[in-house]
């Protein structure tokens, strides 16, 4: 149950990465930055490497964890663990943002991004790890 | 889905409700307010009914999903349900607030806060389900 790929781990991993540089990039960065009311000064703020190295291993984990889940349903094919790493994001991840976001007055349009992010990037861990793991 | 436990999704729903009201009540809401630079007179300008309201179904929608993966995965002690639901809050809940708010600038307290009420809330949850049957 345990026993996991860690090549699927680290690929999903760099997967978050990869649709981030897009999603929070040519994509969603002026809407999102505007949204969350992130000033170009704001960005400057923090070093790179504690946002980006803090990021890869929170989301390091988040996929070993996801792994492990998959695992416990033995070996499902590739679309019902697409399935359930949507659901893992539709249902926990975005539904916590969703709360917090109500309390702390932001916009739909900021859910939208930042949970549609969500979404894709569980998506395609499930789908590295049905063809992987 | 079909013979799922409505009683327990909607106790569920309403217990995580009540941690939230402790959790951003007496306990956190002062440093809360303080880390987003909120007042309390910008907060009572959100139509209250809409927060809540949407708050309540979001977390029947959650205790849908966590009480299907419970169903799903043959949950039911109290050690695996706990352990199921607050596995969920520190992995993929908490991760995902984490990298967020490295990306939008939020300060450590904040994180710890709000990652924080989700793993309790998630808690209460599984105890429902362990309580009450999925």
């Amino acid at each position: 149950m345990w026993e996991i790929s860690w090549l699927a781990v680290f690929l999903s991993a760099l997967v978050t990465f990869l649709v981030g540089g897009l999603w929070y990039g040519p994509l969603f960065l002026k809407s999102w930055q505007k949204e969350a009311g992130i000033s170009d000064d704001d960005m400057k703020r923090r070093h790179p490497a504690y946002v980006f190295g803090g990021a890869f291993l929170f989301n390091l984990f988040a996929a070993y964890i996801l792994g492990h889940v998959l695992a416990t349903y033995g070996q499902p094919p590739a679309k019902t663990d697409v399935m359930i790493a949507f659901g893992v994001a539709a249902g926990f991840i975005v539904t916590a943002f969703g709360v917090n976001y109500l309390f702390a007055g932001k916009s739909m349009k900021l859910l939208a991004i930042d949970g549609g992010y969500w979404i894709v990037t569980y998506s395609l861990m499930g789908a590295i790890f049905g063809y992987l793991g | 889905m079909a013979n799922a436990n409505w009683l327990a999704i909607l106790v569920a729903a309403l217990a995580g409700f009540l941690v939230g009201g402790i959790w951003y009540g007496p306990l956190f809401a002062k440093a809360w307010m303080k880390e987003h630079g909120f007042t309390m007179e910008g907060l009572k300008e959100g139509n209250m009914l809409a927060i809540y309201g949407t708050t309540f179904l979001l977390s029947v929608v959650s205790a849908i999903m966590l009480g299907h993966l419970f169903a799903a995965s043959n949950i039911t002690s109290m050690r695996s349900s706990l352990m199921v639901s607050t596995g969920v809050a520190l992995g993929f809940i908490a991760p995902a607030i984490g990298t967020n708010y490295l990306f939008s600038r939020k300060s450590l307290k904040l994180f710890f806060i709000d990652a924080g009420y989700w793993v309790a809330f998630y808690a209460a949850m599984g105890l429902v389900f362990a309580l009450l049957g999925t």
